[in-house]
């Protein structure tokens, strides 16, 4: 039975082999490389599923699927426009102006727009509705004043995605609303924060009463925990929940094949088969998606059980590189593996709040 | 999981109602609904049904914990089927027993020398489930270049053993019915030297064997995720019930991940049934069996957890299904054997290229 997606994935994987891509993991957070993004953005594989009018390339949720699963499988450098292409773009679809639709949708699609996610505070992490930045009324707009964490790419960032607080009401879910704000605007200070291994990815990004005008607000003033929890199922649900340490297993595939060892193999086929049933959850995502859903509950349960999967990967290498003599190569990729896995079962929320989740469906009180 | 969405609320009628008939009785009942012939085309005389129809039947078996061989017969009249023999044998129950390669051994009598030859069977099949309680046990034997479909007599429940010289008939498990942790009878097959004659013998394709295993590996998934289901529907309605230190057990965040831990379990295995049904093939059967037999010890594990100490008696029904996942997660092997085989598919090359086939289901 052919793939009906068969000759798109011919089309990427023929780009990728044409690349010499230098495959690493979490190349969708770590792999910042603009001019990549704008080939993809010629090919049609950013926006794939706008409509044309904004730029976009009316294709299913299926259809970038495949081609986000092709991509992390070669561990491209993706990261220029993942947060616009994954969760930014179809925010503005979904609750965004016409106008912002028009100005900004077909440049996302072009590879040049790209978003750092003002969401967490030092204050606000997984308790994410306890944020602190403050967006005050002004003439014509708003002054918005705190500080963010954990921005990822802002450094580089075209536009910022700000969550900020418009108001007060009896919880602390009212009163929220969301900003995309233009990356130059004065009063803003980015500062880098250093991962573990010395890398620039993140940032602190200060808000020093930066003048917002009115048509930069996303949707609804004040509705922005309903806006955001939405957006959550486009961050959870995709394929980079447990494909971040792919090169590893591919290494590991390379390794046994040349150094068989029994219980290698069986821990390669413990992995597959864990892997087949975590890409059938994302190819279920990506089809609810298109049936128009926002599938919470079920985006959870894959980026638990997908980090948890990329955990295992990284550690079954280690045995793995260990009996069946992996090469530099290999070593390099499980070096660059362990440095990720930590931050994968926080970022996008941490696993103790997707169990909150789930369980909050499958309990409820 | 629903695999059929029309079929489930039948399943559940009948095998909910029928929870304490006796086992002859409810035979007696899916024989006439003609449930063992699901899967098997009507030209061959089943009930036709697709991959998913059959599955949906094992998930009830599992999720009722029905004490009868729904599966297994209709996996026998299925491996009939394929090698062109008339499934008839099977409509008192049948086992399946699965020979791989150099397990048994199948020949012609070297004396007689024509088509119309006896044949001669040898070896043992460790462990056959139902054996010796049902009359017949379908013998699918794996050879280098063919396989080896053959219908055997199945030696009578409690009996002493059957003589072996008897035409047609094979030895079971010595003194009695042996019961396995599920409550289901189970025991060799032992061939010593069985003839059998030609009408009752067929060889098929070598892939033949491949499908049947394929297939039971899967039916068997299905009728885990079953009692799956189950235990974790009874895990629910419990720790909300159940009320400690005043308040009902799902109050406490400790039992609220556990559940949560449980639904995601659930999710996973669905997903893996989900390939394999519509993407039949060794690697998703592989693939589904791993995931089931993991998903079954973690489930039996936390559920009784979350139970206490009532879920260890015999009065409260969470063993119908745990005792049932134990047993069943290592039929046809266990988890590691599966994985075993799966792994050797996917270094077959060195490249990622079998492990991506697998995954995606794309043929490029």
């Amino acid at each position: 039975m052919a793939d009906p997606h068969d000759r798109l994935r011919r089309e990427v994987r023929a780009f990728v082999a044409a690349a010499g891509i230098a495959a690493r993991n979490d190349s969708w957070l770590r792999g910042y490389d603009p001019d990549f993004t704008r080939e993809l953005g010629r090919r049609g594989w950013i926006g794939m599923t706008w409509p044309t009018e904004y730029g976009g390339g009316g294709r299913s949720n299926t259809e970038r699927f495949v081609v986000t699963e092709e991509l992390l499988r070669a561990g491209a450098p993706v990261t220029a426009h993942w947060t616009a292409d994954r969760q930014i773009g179809p925010t503005i679809l979904r609750v965004g102006t016409e106008d912002q639709r028009a100005e900004i949708l077909p440049k996302i699609c072009r590879g040049e727009v790209v978003v750092g996610l003002g969401l967490s505070e030092t204050e606000a992490g997984s308790d994410l509705a306890a944020v602190r930045t403050r967006a005050t009324p002004i003439d014509g707009g708003w002054s918005i004043t705190g500080a963010k964490v954990w921005t990822t790419s802002a450094h580089h960032a075209t536009h910022l995605y700000i969550l900020a607080r418009t108001g007060e009401g009896a919880s602390k879910h009212e009163g929220l609303t969301e900003f995309l704000v233009d990356a130059d605007t004065p009063g803003i200070t980015v500062r880098p924060i250093l991962d573990l291994v010395g890398e620039h990815h993140f940032n602190e990004v200060i808000l020093d009463d930066v003048h917002v005008p009115d048509d930069r607000v996303l949707g609804t003033v004040g509705a922005g925990w309903k806006q955001v929890t939405e957006q959550l199922a486009f961050e959870r649900g995709g394929v980079e929940r447990y494909l971040s340490t792919y090169p590893v297993l591919a290494a590991m595939i390379r390794t046994v094949a040349r150094h068989p060892d029994r219980a290698a193999t069986e821990r390669l086929g413990e992995l597959a088969a864990r892997l087949t049933a975590l890409r059938q959850l994302g190819l279920q995502l990506a089809d609810a998606l298109d049936q128009g859903e926002a599938p919470v509950r079920l985006a959870a349960g894959l980026k638990l059980a997908g980090t948890r999967f990329e955990k295992d990967v990284v550690e079954t290498a280690r045995y793995v590189f260990d009996v069946c003599e992996g090469d530099a190569e290999a070593h390099r990729l499980l070096v660059d593996g362990l440095a990720v896995v930590p931050g994968a079962s926080i970022r996008g929320g941490s696993s103790e709040v997707l169990y909150t989740v789930i369980s909050r469906a499958e309990l409820p009180r | 999981m629903i695999f059929d969405a029309d079929l489930r609320p039948v399943v559940d009628d009948v095998l909910g109602a029928n929870a304490d008939t006796a086992p002859g009785e409810l035979w007696a009942l899916l024989t006439e609904l003609g449930w063992p012939g699901v899967g098997v085309p009507e030209d061959d005389g089943g009930a036709g049904g697709d991959l998913a129809a059959v599955a949906e039947l094992a998930a009830g078996v599992g999720r009722h914990a029905a004490a009868v061989p729904l599966i297994e017969t209709g996996l026998a009249a299925w491996a009939l089927a394929g090698a062109g023999l008339p499934i008839a044998a099977t409509a008192e129950r049948a086992a399946l027993a699965l020979a791989p390669a150099g397990t048994v051994e199948a020949r012609r009598d070297p004396d007689a020398g024509d088509d119309a030859a006896d044949w001669v069977l040898d070896g043992t099949v460790a462990r056959v489930r139902w054996l010796p309680e049902v009359p017949t046990v379908v013998l699918v034997v794996e050879q280098a270049d063919a396989t080896v479909v053959a219908v055997l007599d199945a030696p009578p429940s409690a009996a002493p053993p059957a003589d072996p010289t008897a035409p047609g008939s094979a030895a079971g498990a010595a003194g009695g019915v042996e019961r396995d942790l599920a409550g289901e009878a189970a025991g060799p097959l032992r061939l010593d030297g069985l003839r059998l004659p030609a009408d009752r013998v067929a060889v098929a394709p070598a892939r033949l064997a491949a499908d049947v295993l394929d297939r039971t590996a899967v039916l068997r998934a299905a009728a885990i995720s079953g009692a799956v289901e189950r235990a974790c529907t009874l895990t629910k309605d419990h720790v909300t019930t159940r009320q400690q230190f005043g308040r009902p057990l799902s109050a406490l965040p400790a039992v609220r991940q556990l559940v949560a831990g449980l639904a995601v379990e659930r999710d996973l295995l669905d997903a893996a049934l989900t390939v394999a049904v519509t993407r039949p093939g060794s690697g998703t059967a592989a693939a589904v069996r791993a995931v089931a037999a993991r998903t079954a010890g973690t489930v039996a594990t936390d559920t009784h957890q979350l139970h206490g100490a009532i879920g260890i008696t015999q009065e409260y029904p969470l063993h119908l299904v745990t005792r049932r996942l134990w047993s069943w997660r290592d039929d046809e092997g266990t988890q590691r054997r599966w994985e075993r085989l799966l792994g050797d598919e996917v270094v077959r090359t060195g490249s990622d290229e079998p492990l991506w086939a697998l995954v995606t289901g794309a043929s490029v």
